[in-house]
């Protein structure tokens, strides 16, 4: 296909950047550590190269343990890392900027608009600035909160208690956009604007976030958002557990369809480990298959409460009797309904049996067509839908792209990214399916790119099921050996081998090698990654979450401006937003 | 006495009975619109209380009666009860003029349909007081765009009903159903299709439900008028609705659909003529046909509620100003040329 | 003159109606106690409001109003021509063509011009 390898990437920007960056090397992808001086110009002449998205930013404190810092080849306490992806051909390089306590670091919004929120993640929880922002404020803590979460002598448990929400909004508005409002501004009506806020608890919303619109008569002129109201500090608590432990809090990430959530993690510690290859080839079909289920999932709630946003009632509870299939599926595969927990490093807990593999047949032969169908028939072609969703929230590719979307929400604006074809992982490749791509790139084309997902979604589902092969659903190699699959109990309570291994399992659980990884799957709203630094001791140094649709959220305000009141619903449906996945 | 005591006597028993009516017309909307709706969903709907749940309208009644009567401290409170007041009263006064049966007509007037039209457009106050004496920007807000919204199509729904006063030439509902008959060539719906399209339309956004339900719509600006209501000040609006919607349905139905005669058959051919009970059982049999064409109206009301998306407020205006206003004026006109012709 | 009286007792019934359910709702129910500070502010999605609301509001409302009244008077116009549809005739038909032609004017500004630009 004329991808690159790694090694050539890290030669062709070698070339490119000469003098920019002091020490470089390829582990999983290239990585680079670059002064902070030097940033902006990486920036630019990786910009040129075609590097067209940020991925991610975030921040690593390393405090005094100085066998990472040696890792890193870095020798301050924090350093910034930054995650970069050409889009067309998947190049990833990651660049590594050592910054000190109180230095502050130029900010890349200038040049990647997509940074800006994640700048502000970085400086909400480890108190970097970055010089240049346009609107340096905290994200998910409130205003006057004291302290640096993150940092690693902020105590897990808090400093002091904090109650309140401060929180003063700062509006983005439509004269700073380049867009041409079409009526001109009234000079009788400046002064009638009038703010509504559509607050953490709204039916509209799904999930707890926070919107504040001006409003002149009907137009959205001014918009400013609040998140934060769902922080639960995931990757600060995940400092103080076992990675095994860590799975049930990937659950609660999208909690629409946990299992895709689990899947990439349990896939990343397994590649990183190298135990990938041993994995047995049933497992990992189980986990397509419930993958793509709780995909199918997340869509029916995604379209289902659009629709009733826009006051289509009746597909909420088309889509909803499809959800319930799906639950009961979970529930005798997994154990659970919502947050499933159900792969386990080395493969599946459990097995699917007779029941269940009915049950799938039963949806994917013919639920999910009939339900799409109905649904279809309801919404696609109704001339007040088309009229409510054409040219609503519209992005272009190339606005997308900078923004940072990846997911549905790209593929409706006409860039043909999926990372299941793409980078296949998982053994994506075995399967034959189509990824759907809409051109126009507003909330109909999301919709659309949705709804034949689905069916992809079915296709691939009969496609694992039909062919499940045979070989176990744990994996029984010894290179990994802190053994996953815990030894039974007679052995344990009599031979002191599995005791040992027993004891070694509950107390160490899996210990990765030393250093970091990352890997990015391709979850329901777009490329959920987990950047995870190991130590070498039971417990992770960090684990950073790529959230997609905190990517994509950032982008709401210009996609929403110059609208009227009642789009913004249409708009907040179609890139489905999830507060457990927003904050985290 | 300016009028004797019979007909004092005559008009409470009318009264009664049609007000009667048109009140209970709600619970049964309600229990209708809610197994109906579950029907379109693929469930069940309220099945606990009573056989089917039939009492579940009464318990809905029940709780409104009996919760917390809020008010808003910054809200005007003269107003703020009158709103769903006037809400009520619009549509319960256009009744006293609407024929069900020929005897069932409390006020009997020739300027049947005037007073019907001049009533029913008192139902804007309402809402509209009671929007803005909420001290609620949301309220206000929602009180403004649903009484445009009532405003604009209030012009089609008379311009339609005046389309059809034309071709038959009086104002007097009793005369117009006697004269449409039981051929069915000779009903409104055909006479003027373009007129009832244009009645038809008009009638559901004056109801204000979907697809014209903007005003109430919850996901954008909650409550719209009724935000800051809460028990019975409530469900007054909603029975205000209800009633409405009701009124307007028999307005269809006598102007186009041939009032309480039975299609294909006259009445009182079927039945013997020298009979004592004739002319009884004649008005039985008619006000039966006359709720069974209200329910089937009613019914057609609630499938497209459950179906179709709502359209935005700034589209709503242009439809009813661009295309229906323009619409139910040509038909006026074609009205003309039919009647003289 | 017997007709305003008997519609006037019908109001009153219709109006006791209406007053009587507030009425029962008044009796009935409990009056709303302060449980907690927040209980009677205007609803604003769970937060404090941000703005006096007697401010001002967008002008096309009044718009609106204003091109409903026309057309309304318009209709009203129109209204005595019901009963005398067919002794007028042809000459009475090409009146309201008359009529019309002139509505049609303001109709057109009404949705070209004062419309355009409110919506």
């Amino acid at each position: 296909m004329g991808r690159k390898t790694n090694q050539e990437i890290f030669e062709k920007i070698s070339l490119i950047c000469k003098g920019l960056f002091t020490k470089s090397r390829v582990r999983d992808i290239p990585e680079f550590v670059v002064p902070k001086e030097n940033i902006i110009e990486l920036e630019k002449r990786l910009k040129q190269d075609g590097f067209n998205m940020i991925l991610d930013l975030f921040g690593v404190d390393f405090y005094d343990n100085q066998k990472l810092k040696d890792y890193a080849e870095v020798n301050s306490r924090f350093a910034i890392i930054y995650h970069f992806l050409k889009i067309p051909d998947n190049e990833r390089i990651r660049v590594i900027v050592p910054v000190e306590d109180g230095e502050s670091v130029p900010s890349s919004c200038s040049l990647f608009i997509g940074a800006d929120w994640f700048e502000r993640e970085v400086f909400d929880l480890f108190g970097i600035k970055f010089d240049g922002h346009p609107d340096l404020r905290r994200i998910f803590l409130p205003e006057d909160y004291e302290g640096y979460p993150l940092r690693k002598d902020f105590p897990t448990k808090g400093v002091k208690e904090y109650i309140g929400t401060k929180y003063t909004p700062n509006f983005v508005r439509l004269k700073d956009r380049n867009k041409k409002h079409t009526e001109p501004l009234d000079p009788f009506e400046e002064g009638s604007r009038m703010v509504v806020n559509v607050g953490p608890t709204h039916p509209a919303t799904h999930g707890t976030f926070r919107m504040i619109f001006e409003l002149e008569g009907e137009d959205i002129v001014g918009v400013d958002l609040e998140i934060g109201y769902l922080h639960r500090g995931v990757e600060k608590n995940s400092e103080n557990m076992r990675w095994e432990d860590f799975i049930p809090m990937t659950d609660r990430l999208n909690y629409l369809s946990a299992y895709l959530n689990n899947m990439i993690y349990t896939e990343m510690i397994e590649r990183w480990c190298g135990i990938w290859d041993d994995v047995p080839a049933r497992a990992k079909f189980i986990r397509v298959i419930l993958g793509e289920l709780s995909r199918i999932a997340d869509h029916c709630v995604s379209i289902g409460t659009m629709a009733v946003d826009l006051g289509a009632l009746t597909p909420f509870w088309y889509l909803f009797r499809l959800r319930e299939e799906i639950y009961t599926v979970f529930e005798w595969a997994v154990g659970a309904r919502l947050t499933t927990s159900g792969t386990a490093f080395g493969g599946v807990r459990k097995d699917l049996d007779e029941k269940t593999i009915n049950h799938i047949n039963y949806i994917v032969d013919k639920l999910v067509p009939e339900v799409i169908r109905d649904v279809d028939g309801l919404l696609t072609k109704n001339r007040i839908f088309i009229d409510r969703t054409r040219g609503v929230g519209k992005i272009s590719a190339r606005d997308a792209i900078e923004w940072g979307f990846t997911g549905p929400s790209l593929r409706g604006s006409g860039v043909a990214w999926d990372i299941r074809k793409v980078a296949p992982y998982g053994l994506y490749e075995e399967f034959d399916f189509d990824v759907p791509v809409a051109t126009e790139g507003d909330v109909y084309s999301r919709y659309l790119v949705r709804m034949e997902e689905m069916l992809q979604s079915a296709r691939i589902v009969k496609q694992a099921l039909k062919n499940l092969p045979d070989d176990g659903i744990m994996i029984k190699s010894d290179k990994f050996a802190n053994i996953p699959r815990l030894p039974e109990k007679k052995y344990v309570y009599t031979q002191i081998e599995p005791l040992i291994h027993h004891f070694k399992g509950m107390v160490e659980g899996v210990v990765p090698p030393f250093g970091w990884y990352y890997f990015g799957g391709e979850a329901a709203n777009g490329e959920l990654g987990y950047f995870a630094i190991s130590y070498g001791k039971r417990t992770p140094w960090r684990i950073r979450i790529r959230p997609p649709c905190f990517a994509i959220y950032q982008a709401f305000r210009h996609m929403v401006l110059g609208h009227k009141l009642a789009d913004f619903v249409a708009v907040l449906g179609s890139i489905n937003v999830i507060a457990g996945e927003l904050d985290r | 006495m300016i009028v004797g005591t019979s007909e004092i006597v005559g008009l409470i028993i009318k009264a009664g009975i049609v007000l009667f009516l048109a009140l209970n017309i709600v619970p049964i909307m309600v229990y209708a619109e809610r197994k109906v709706s579950a029907f379109i969903q693929r469930r069940i709907g309220p099945e606990k209380i009573g056989i089917y749940g039939v009492i579940q309208p009464l318990a809905d009644a029940l709780k409104f009666i009996l919760k917390e009567a809020f008010y808003p401290p910054g809200a005007n409170k003269f107003f703020y009860y009158i709103g769903p007041m006037i809400s009520v009263l619009s549509p319960l006064l256009a009744f006293m003029a609407v024929p069900l049966i020929p005897i069932l007509q409390p006020i009997r007037t020739e300027l049947s349909a005037l007073v019907v039209i001049a009533f029913s457009s008192l139902g804007v106050w309402g809402l509209l007081l009671g929007g803005w004496s909420s001290d609620n920007k949301f309220s206000l807000l929602g009180a403004l765009r649903s009484s445009s919204q009532f405003i604009s199509y209030e012009v089609s729904l008379s311009a339609s009903i005046l389309a059809m006063l034309i071709i038959y030439g009086t104002f007097d509902f009793v005369k117009i159903v006697e004269m449409q008959g039981e051929n069915i060539v000779k009903w409104g719906v055909l006479l003027n299709p373009l007129a009832f399209l244009t009645f038809f339309i008009s009638a559901l956004a004056e109801s204000g439900r979907i697809p014209f339900d903007l005003p109430e719509a919850e996901a954008e600006l909650v409550g719209g008028y009724h935000t800051e209501y809460s028990g019975m000040k409530f469900a007054m609006f909603f029975m205000g609705e209800f009633v409405h919607l009701a009124l307007t349905s028999c307005v269809m139905i006598i102007l186009f659909f041939g009032g309480w005669n039975m299609p294909f058959i006259r009445i009182s051919s079927l039945l013997p003529p020298d009979y004592l009970f004739t002319p009884v059982l004649e008005y039985a049999i008619g006000f039966g046909v006359f709720s069974a064409k209200l329910l089937l109206l009613l019914g057609i009301f609630i499938f497209i509620r459950w179906t179709w998306p709502r359209f935005r407020f700034d589209q709503l205006i242009r439809f009813g100003w661009g295309t229906l206003i323009l619409l139910s004026l040509i038909s006026i006109v074609i009205s003309a040329i039919i009647a003289v012709l | 003159m017997e007709k305003i009286f008997l519609v006037s007792i019908y109001f009153l019934i219709s109006l006791v109606i209406a007053v009587g359910l507030i009425f029962i709702h008044y009796i009935l129910s409990e009056k709303a106690k302060q449980n907690f500070p927040d209980k009677f502010l205007p609803f604003e999605s769970g937060m404090t409001p941000l703005q006096d609301v007697r401010g001002r509001f967008p002008v096309k409302f009044y718009v609106f109003a204003l091109a409903f009244l026309i057309f309304d008077i318009e209709i009203a116009l129109l209204l005595p021509y019901i009963p005398v549809v067919r002794e007028l005739g042809l000459i009475g038909l090409v009146e309201v063509f008359i009529f019309f032609g002139v509505l049609l004017l303001a109709y057109i500004y009404v949705r070209e011009i004062a419309l355009k630009e409110r919506i």
